[in-house]
C-alpha cells in the first residue's frame, strides 16, 4: 500500500511540476477579457471548418508546444500575438521540444552573454524560449547549422522557425479564415476580415466604413491594443454574435452553433485526458479488490472503472460528433479508441464471467490500458495530438474503419494480455521468493478451452474454485491471447486486401507491417512452446509480455522514428 | 500412423526433425529475429527514439540490400522453405485428420496456401510507375520538322537555326481555364500560352491554345502599356492570329511504356552536337540494365575523385560492373561499359583553386558584422553567374589596363532622348535629379518646340516579362494639355496615359490609355556607373587589387586599394576582408558528396550517381559521371517538374559522340495510355495548393488509342485493370511559385504519375490468410466444444454403462 501510495503522489507531483507556467507575465488584462463569444464562430483551417478554441489550439501547439503561457487561453495568446506581435518578443512563448536542440541554444547565447543562469535554467526546465533569444545573431547560425543534420536537428529546427514566422506581424491575422465564401459554394475560399475588408474597399470604399463587421473588427484590434478591457468584450460579444449568423444565411454548411460549443468545450476539457487520474484510481482499487480479496475495493474499484469508461465514452462519442468521422485516423485517436474498445471487451466479459475466478482482472486490464494512453496523451500531447484534422485521401476508404478497428482492437486485447501476464510474473516471483520455487501453475488447456473442457472429469479448470489464482491468471491471459492472435491475423489480411486495391501490392514488407507480422509470430511462439514445456504458465506469461513489447515496439518507435507507408497511422 | 521418434532410421530420423514442433519454434524465432534486423535494423544506442540509434545491417557494405532485397535473398527463402517443410511433415505426421483438429489442419493449410500465393505473387510482379503530361505541344513553321514538348511551365524550344531561328517558351498554363464564350461555355480546359519570339525583333507575341478546343486558339500581341502588355491580337489586327504560317497544336501525351521500381539502367543515344551546343540525336535512347550496383556505400577509385564530404569518406575500390549491350539499336553495340564508381548521393559540382596557367582571376571575400555574423563569397571575373554575390550589389572584374580604370570613374547621369520631328528637335537632356525630388516643380520646355515636360520618376533594370527595363515616368505638355508618358529604353514599348484624375500624376494607380502623341518621340538613356555599388578590380597585372564603391547615387566612386587579409570598413559595423585573390585559377568538376547527416531519407537514391567507362580497343577510353534521373526523359522539353534531365555527353572513337543518362529499366505497357483530364476534390474552402485541402486526386487515364479508346478514372484507392496491369494514382504535380530567376510558376496539375503492377496469385494469398483465420477460430473457439461434448458423451456413456452394470448387477 504504502508503495502504491508513493507511486501515486509521485505521478501527481510530476504532473504539477509539468503544468506549471512559465515565470513571465505579460499582460494582466486577460483574465477580464472574455472571449467565450467566439466560441460560435467558425474557423477554416487545412479544409476544416473548426470552433475558435480548436483552431487558435492547434495553431498555438506551433508556437507554445504543451505549454501555456502565462496560464492564459490559448484563444487569448493566439488573438494577443495576432494584435501584438511585438509584445512577445521578450517572453518565453517559443517552445523547444528537444533537449539537445536547448542546450545547443543555450551555449550559443551564452557565447554571445545574450542569456542569464536563471534564464538558461527555466528554457532547459520548461523548454520555452524567448524570440529576440533565438533571434540572436550566434543562435540563429547554431540553428542553421543544426538544420543541416537532417535525421536528427532539422525538424526541431524547423519547428522553431515555424514558431517564429508565427510571432510575425500579420501571419496569424491571414490565417484567422472566419467570413465564409459570399458565393456560397463549398469550393470557394473563405475569407479572414482582412481581406474582407480589402475586398469591401475594393468594390464599394466609402461604405467599407459603414459595414458592422469590419467596424467591430477596427474596434477589436484598438481596443486590444489599448487595453480597453470593456470595448473588447463588446467587440468581441458583437463578432461572436453576428458573424455566425451572417455565415450561416450565406454559407449552407456553415457548422451549427451546438456543434462548435461541443467542440470548443471538448478542447477546454483538454479532450479528457486527465481521466486517467480516474483510471489510476480504479486501477489501485481493483488491485487492491484482487490481491486482498476485498469485496468493497473490487466493486469500487469497477464502479470507479465505469465511471472512467463513462466519461472515455463521452470524450469519444464528442469527438466523433464535432469531426464527423470516427476516430481511429491519427495517432490520438488509434490510440484511445483502442483503449476504449478494451474497455467495452472488459465490460463485456465482466458481464458474462462475473461468476469465474477471472472476475475483476478484464477491468483491472482494461483501466491499466486507458490510464497509460491517457497519460501519454496527456503528458506527450506533441507525439499524441488531440487536434482534428482531415483524413489523408488514401484514408478516405470503408477499409479504414474495417482493418484498422481491428488491428487497435488486437493491440489493446494484447496489452490487456500483458497486464495478466506480468500479474502472472509478480505471483510468481513472490512465491519464488518465498521459496515456493518448484510450483507450476497454469489452466492446462488454451484460454476458452479452460472454460469448457472438464479437467481430470471435474468441472473447468477456469470454473472450478479449486485452480489457484496463477492458473487463473494464466487462463485470463491465454483467452485475451486467443482473441487477439485471431484478431491480428484478421486484420493484416485486411491491411493486405486494402493495400492491394490502394498502393497496388498486398505487401510491401514496410516496417509497419512487418513488425505486425513479428508481433503474430510472438503469440504463434506462445501457443507452440506452451504445448512443449512443463511450466506452461510462465513461458505463456513471458511470451505475452513480449508480444506486447513488440506491439508497442511498433507503435511507438516504427512510427516515429523508423518511416514507412504507415507513417500517419 | 507412425509415432516419431520410435525408430533409428536415417530418413525416419531426419523425418522425425522435420516433424519436430520444437523445429518449428526454433525457426520462427529465426523468422521474427530475420525480420526485425532486416525491417527496423539493429539498435546500437539505448535511445530507440533516435533515428540515428537504428543501424541498417542490411545497409552495409557487405551487404547493399534494400528492404524488398533483404526479404527476397536466399536465406529468407530457406527459412520458409525450411519452415513450410516443418509445418508439413508435422501435420501430416503428428496431427490426425479428425474433426477436433480441422482447425489446426485449416491454419497450417493456410499457411502453405499463404507461402504459395506469394511465391506466385513476388516471382511474376512486376511493379512500376508511368508519368503522364495533360498535354503535349507539337510546333510547325514552314520548312522546318515539326517539334514537340510537354506543356510544363517554362518549357522552351527553338525551331530552326540562326538568325531565322524562332523561339518558344511556356509563359503560363492555367489547369482549370473557364471558357468564355461558345456551346461549351463556363466550363473549364487546360489552357497553355506560350511567348513567341520570331526572327525579327519586333515578332514578339503569345499564343494561347486549349485542349480539346483548336478553334479558340488565339494570340496576344504587345499592347505597349506596362500594366497590361499584351492584348487580344483580334482587337488589334482583326484576326486571331498574326503569324498564319505557325502552328501551335495541343495534343495528348501518349506513353506506351513503365518504369521499373527498383531498377537501374543506362540509356544512350548518338547524337550530334551543333556549334551552338544544341544537341541533334542521330538516334533513339536504348536501355542497358545494370546489376551488381551498391545500393547505399559510395566506392570510388581515388578520393581524388570527388570533392571531400566532411567526416564522411568513401570506400576506395573499383567495382568493375560490365553492362552490356541489350538491344537492337544500341548505338556502341561492340561495346561494354563499365560501372566503376558508385555515389549514394552526390552532385556535379564546379570548383576553382588559385593556380595553374590560366587567366581566369577569382576573388574570395568575407563580410563581418560588429554582432560577429560573417558572410563569404566567391566571385569569378570572367563568370559572373558562377559568383555567389548579388550581381547587383557587388561585382568583381579584371582589366588588363589603367583606362579601363577610369572609365569606370566617371558616371553619366541618366538622360532623356527629345526628337520632335516636325520642329526638326532631337537632343539628349539630363535629367537633373532636382527633378526626382520635386516632382511638383514647374515644367521643362523643350526649346523650338510646343512641347514641355518634367520627369517624375525614373525605375533602372526593372524585371518585366523576363527583360530587364528601365523607363522614366514623364509628364508632357502641350497647347495646355497635359499627360504622361512611360519613355523606355526600348521606344517601342512607349505609352502614353492620362493622367490621374485624383491625385498626383505619379501615382501608382491605373491610369487610362491615349494614343501615343507621334509627334514627340522620347528615349530613356540609363545613367552609365560602376557595374556594381561595391566592385573589386582586379589588375592591371596579377596582384593588385582594388575597391571601387559607389554607395550613395549623387555621389561620385571612392576607389581604394585593398590587400588579401586586411580587413576593410565598408561602411561602419560592416567589415570586408578579400580572403583569396588570384588572377590565374584552375576549375574542376567532381561529384561533391552530401553528408550522411545533411541526406533527407525520403530522397532514396535520387542523388546517386555512378562513373562509367567506355572502353575502346587498346585503351581504356573515356569516362563519364552519370546522375540519377528518376525518368529517362526524352529530351529537356519532355521533363517534367522538380525532376531533372542532366544527360552526359561523351565522345567516344571516331568523333561520334554518345549522350548517357542514368536511370530505370521500362517495361511495356500492355496499351498506350494518355491522361484526359486530371481534377481534384477538395475539402470545404477548396483547393489550395496543399495537399490537406485535397480529398482526392482523380486522373481520366484513355487506354488505347483512336476509336477504341476508354476512359476511366483512376483515384485514389479505385485502381483500374488493363489487361492483367493494374493502374494506382501514385503522385501529382502540385502548384509551386518560381523557384529562381527567370523561372516560370506553376499552377500545377500538368502531370499525374500512376503505379503500374501485376497482382498474379492474390487470390491465393488471400485464401491461405481466410482459411488461417478460418482455422484459428476452430481451433480456438468449436474444438474445446467438440471435446466437451465428447467428455459429456463419454461421461454419460460411463454413468449409463455403471448403472447398466449396477442394474444387471442386481438383476
Amino acid at each position: 500500500m504504502r508503495l502504491l501510495l508513493s507511486m501515486i503522489l509521485c505521478i501527481f507531483l510530476h504532473t504539477s511540476v509539468q503544468a506549471s507556467p512559465p515565470p513571465v507575465v505579460v499582460d494582466t488584462t486577460q483574465q477580464e477579457v472574455d472571449l467565450s463569444p467566439l466560441d460560435k464562430v467558425a474557423v477554416w483551417q487545412d479544409g476544416r471548418l473548426k470552433s475558435f478554441q480548436s483552431f487558435a489550439r492547434s495553431l498555438m501547439q506551433h508556437v507554445t508546444g504543451p505549454r501555456l503561457v502565462n496560464g492564459q487561453s490559448e484563444v487569448y495568446t493566439c488573438l494577443d500575438i495576432a494584435f501584438r506581435p511585438g509584445a512577445y518578443e521578450d517572453v518565453p512563448v517559443i517552445y523547444v521540444k528537444k533537449k539537445l536542440v536547448r542546450q545547443a541554444i543555450i551555449n550559443a547565447a551564452m557565447e554571445s552573454g545574450s542569456i542569464s543562469p536563471d534564464e538558461a535554467k527555466a528554457f532547459m526546465e520548461t523548454g520555452l524560449a524567448r524570440p529576440s533569444l533565438l533571434r540572436e545573431p550566434g543562435v540563429s547560425r547554431q540553428l542553421d547549422a543544426m538544420r543541416t543534420d537532417v535525421l536528427r536537428f532539422a525538424r526541431p529546427v524547423d519547428a522553431i522557425t515555424t514558431a517564429l514566422s508565427l510571432l510575425e506581424p500579420g501571419v496569424i491575422r491571414r490565417q484567422l479564415f472566419i467570413i465564409p465564401p459570399m458565393t456560397a459554394s463549398f469550393d470557394d475560399p473563405w475569407q479572414t476580415m482582412d481581406t474582407y475588408e480589402a475586398a469591401f474597399r475594393r468594390t464599394d470604399p466609402g461604405a467599407a466604413g459603414m459595414d458592422p463587421y469590419i467596424t467591430q473588427w477596427r474596434d477589436l484590434i484598438s481596443a486590444w491594443s489599448s487595453g480597453n478591457v470593456q470595448a473588447i468584450n463588446g467587440a468581441v460579444e458583437n463578432l461572436g454574435n453576428w458573424i455566425p449568423n451572417m455565415g450561416r444565411s450565406v454559407f449552407i454548411d456553415y457548422p451549427s452553433e451546438e456543434r462548435l460549443k461541443l467542440e470548443s468545450m471538448y478542447f477546454k476539457l483538454k479532450s479528457f485526458t486527465w481521466v486517467w487520474m480516474i483510471y489510476l484510481l480504479s486501477v489501485i482499487l481493483l488491485l487492491m479488490g484482487i490481491v486482498y480479496r476485498w469485496k468493497g475495493a473490487r466493486w469500487l474499484g469497477l464502479g470507479v472503472f465505469g465511471f472512467a469508461f463513462l466519461l472515455q465514452t463521452l470524450a469519444l462519442l464528442l469527438r466523433w460528433y464535432v469531426a464527423g468521422r470516427w476516430p481511429n485516423t491519427n495517432m490520438f485517436e488509434a490510440v484511445t479508441t483502442s483503449t476504449w474498445f478494451g474497455g467495452c471487451f472488459a465490460i463485456l466479459m465482466e458481464i458474462v464471467l462475473r461468476r469465474t475466478r477471472m472476475r475483476t482482472l478484464f477491468a483491472l486490464g482494461a483501466a491499466t490500458a486507458s490510464m497509460f494512453a491517457l497519460m501519454a496523451a496527456s503528458f506527450n500531447p506533441l507525439h499524441l495530438s488531440p487536434h482534428i484534422s482531415n483524413r489523408m485521401p488514401v484514408l478516405h476508404d470503408v477499409w479504414l474503419y474495417i482493418h484498422t478497428n481491428v488491428i487497435i482492437f488486437s493491440y489493446v486485447l494484447i496489452f490487456l494480455a500483458s497486464v495478466s501476464a506480468g500479474l502472472y510474473l509478480l505471483l510468481r516471483c513472490w512465491r519464488w521468493m518465498n521459496g515456493a520455487r518448484g510450483v507450476v501453475e497454469h489452466v492446462g488447456s488454451g484460454g476458452i478451452g479452460s472454460l469448457i473442457i472438464r479437467r481430470r472429469g471435474q468441472e473447468a479448470a477456469l470454473l472450478d474454485d479449486r485452480t489457484s489464482f496463477g492458473a487463473v491468471l494464466d487462463g485470463t491471459t491465454m483467452i485475451l491471447v486467443e482473441i487477439s492472435f485471431i484478431l491480428l491475423w484478421a486484420g493484416l489480411v485486411m491491411g493486405a486486401i486494402w493495400a492491394d486495391h490502394s498502393w497496388g501490392r498486398p505487401w510491401g514488407w514496410d516496417p509497419k507491417e512487418v513488425f505486425a507480422l513479428n508481433t503474430f509470430l510472438i503469440y504463434a511462439i506462445l501457443v507452440h512452446v506452451r504445448m512443449k514445456t512443463r511450466d506452461k504458465g510462465l513461458w505463456t506469461a513471458i511470451l505475452a509480455v513480449i508480444g506486447c513489447v513488440v506491439m508497442l515496439f511498433n507503435w511507438i518507435v516504427i512510427n516515429f522514428t523508423i518511416s514507412g507507408l504507415h507513417s500517419y497511422a | 500412423m507412425t509415432r516419431p521418434g520410435t525408430s533409428r532410421n536415417p530418413i525416419t530420423l531426419l523425418l522425425d526433425l522435420c516433424s519436430s514442433v520444437r523445429v518449428g519454434i526454433v525457426l520462427m524465432i529465426l523468422l521474427f529475429i530475420y525480420c526485425g534486423v532486416g525491417s527496423s535494423g539493429l539498435p546500437v544506442h539505448w535511445a530507440l527514439w533516435e533515428p540515428t540509434t537504428w543501424y541498417q545491417l542490411r545497409e552495409s557494405p557487405l551487404l547493399e540490400m534494400t528492404e524488398f532485397e533483404w526479404f527476397h535473398w536466399w536465406p529468407f527463402y530457406a527459412l520458409l522453405a525450411l519452415f513450410s517443410l516443418v509445418l508439413v511433415t508435422t501435420t501430416l505426421r503428428r496431427i490426425p485428420l479428425n474433426t477436433v483438429n480441422l482447425g489446426v489442419w485449416g491454419i497450417h493449410s493456410g499457411i502453405i496456401i499463404l507461402v504459395i500465393g506469394s511465391v506466385i505473387y513476388f516471382s511474376l510482379k512486376v511493379e512500376g510507375d508511368v508519368p503522364i503530361a495533360r498535354a503535349r505541344l507539337t510546333i510547325t513553321l514552314p520548312g522546318e520538322d515539326p517539334v514537340s514538348m510537354l506543356a510544363m511551365p517554362g518549357h522552351a524550344v527553338m525551331v530552326g537555326e540562326g538568325a531565322d531561328s524562332w523561339s518558344f517558351r511556356i509563359a503560363s498554363i492555367d489547369p482549370d481555364w473557364e471558357l468564355l464564350s461558345g456551346d461549351d461555355k463556363g466550363k473549364r480546359a487546360y489552357a497553355v500560352t506560350v511567348g513567341v519570339q520570331g526572327p525579327e525583333p519586333g515578332q514578339r507575341f503569345m499564343r494561347q491554345v486549349i485542349l480539346g478546343y483548336p478553334e479558340y486558339t488565339e494570340d496576344l500581341v504587345s499592347s505597349g502599356d506596362p500594366t497590361q502588355p499584351f492584348a487580344r491580337a483580334i482587337k488589334v489586327h482583326g484576326t486571331r492570329t498574326i503569324e498564319p504560317d505557325l502552328t501551335i497544336t495541343i495534343g495528348p501525351d501518349v506513353r506506351d511504356r513503365f518504369y521499373l521500381m527498383g531498377t537501374t539502367a543506362i540509356w544512350l543515344r548518338e547524337v550530334d552536337v551543333s556549334q551552338d551546343g544544341s544537341i541533334h540525336p542521330r538516334t533513339a535512347w536504348v536501355e542497358r540494365p545494370v546489376t551488381g550496383l551498391p545500393r547505399f556505400n559510395d566506392t570510388i577509385m581515388s578520393p581524388g575523385d570527388v570533392w571531400p564530404a566532411g567526416v564522411d569518406h568513401p570506400a576506395l575500390g573499383t567495382l568493375d560492373a560490365p553492362v552490356p549491350p541489350a538491344s537492337s539499336g544500341d548505338p556502341i553495340p561492340d561495346t561494354t561499359l563499365r560501372v566503376s564508381d558508385y555515389l549514394r548521393a552526390a552532385q556535379l559540382s564546379m570548383r576553382t583553386e588559385p593556380g595553374g596557367d590560366e587567366v581566369y582571376p577569382l576573388l574570395r571575400v568575407q563580410f563581418s558584422t560588429d554582432s560577429g555574423r560573417t558572410q563569404k563569397y566567391d566571385m569569378y571575373a570572367f563568370d559572373q553567374s558562377l559568383s555567389n554575390a548579388d550581381p547587383s550589389l557587388m561585382r568583381f572584374i579584371h582589366v588588363e589596363d589603367e583606362a579601363a580604370v577610369d572609365a569606370m570613374l566617371e558616371i553619366t547621369p541618366p538622360r532623356l532622348r527629345i526628337e520632335v520631328p516636325e520642329s526638326a528637335v532631337n537632343e539628349v537632356v539630363e535629367i537633373e535629379p532636382s527633378n526626382l525630388d520635386q516632382p511638383d516643380e514647374s515644367m521643362t520646355p523643350v526649346e523650338g518646340t510646343p512641347y514641355s515636360y518634367r520627369v517624375l520618376r525614373q525605375d533602372d533594370n526593372l524585371s518585366i516579362e523576363g527583360r530587364v527595363l528601365s523607363m522614366a515616368r514623364v509628364e508632357l505638355e502641350r497647347d495646355g494639355e497635359r499627360w504622361l508618358r512611360w519613355v523606355f529604353d526600348d521606344p517601342t514599348l512607349n505609352g502614353d496615359l492620362e493622367l490621374s484624375t485624383e491625385g498626383s500624376a505619379h501615382s501608382d494607380h491605373v491610369q487610362q490609355r491615349r494614343t501615343l502623341d507621334e509627334r514627340i518621340m522620347m528615349e530613356y538613356l540609363p545613367p552609365v556607373r560602376p557595374a556594381a555599388p561595391v566592385l573589386f578590380v582586379s589588375g592591371p597585372g596579377e596582384e593588385r587589387l582594388r575597391l571601387l564603391t559607389t554607395l550613395s547615387p549623387g555621389e561620385p566612386p571612392v576607389m581604394q586599394e585593398v590587400a588579401v587579409g586586411e580587413d576593410l570598413e565598408l561602411v561602419p559595423g560592416i567589415l570586408v576582408t578579400p580572403t583569396v585573390h588570384s588572377v590565374r585559377s584552375t576549375t574542376t568538376t567532381k561529384p561533391a558528396i552530401v553528408p550522411r547527416r545533411q541526406r533527407d531519407p525520403g530522397l532514396s537514391n535520387q542523388l546517386s550517381m555512378i562513373r562509367v567507362q567506355i572502353p575502346v580497343k587498346g585503351g581504356e577510353g573515356p569516362e563519364a559521371w552519370l546522375a540519377y534521373h528518376h525518368w529517362p526523359f526524352e529530351s529537356s522539353t519532355d521533363t517534367l517538374r522538380r525532376f531533372i534531365y542532366q544527360p552526359t555527353l561523351v565522345e567516344v572513337s571516331g568523333d561520334r559522340t554518345i549522350q548517357l543518362l542514368l536511370s530505370r529499366a521500362s517495361h511495356p505497357l500492355p496499351t498506350p495510355i494518355q491522361l484526359e483530364g486530371f481534377t481534384i476534390d477538395s475539402h470545404v474552402g477548396g483547393f489550395t495548393g496543399s495537399t490537406s485541402s485535397v480529398l482526392n486526386w482523380i486522373s481520366q487515364i484513355g487506354f488505347g488509342t483512336g476509336d477504341s479508346m476508354k476512359t476511366r478514372a483512376v483515384s485514389v484507392n479505385n485502381p483500374q485493370e488493363e489487361d492483367g496491369y493494374w493502374f494506382f494514382q501514385s503522385q501529382w504535380d502540385p502548384p509551386d511559385p518560381a523557384r529562381f530567376q527567370g523561372d516560370v510558376g506553376s499552377l500545377g496539375l500538368n502531370y499525374t504519375v500512376l503505379g503500374v503492377g501485376n497482382r498474379h496469385g492474390v487470390w491465393t494469398q488471400l485464401a491461405g490468410g481466410t482459411l488461417m483465420v478460418l482455422g484459428m477460430l476452430y481451433a480456438f473457439y468449436v474444438k474445446p466444444v467438440l471435446i466437451r461434448r465428447r467428455q459429456d458423451h463419454a461421461k454419460a456413456t460411463a454413468q449409463h454403462g455403471y448403472k447398466m452394470k449396477a442394474e444387471g448387477g442386481e438383476g
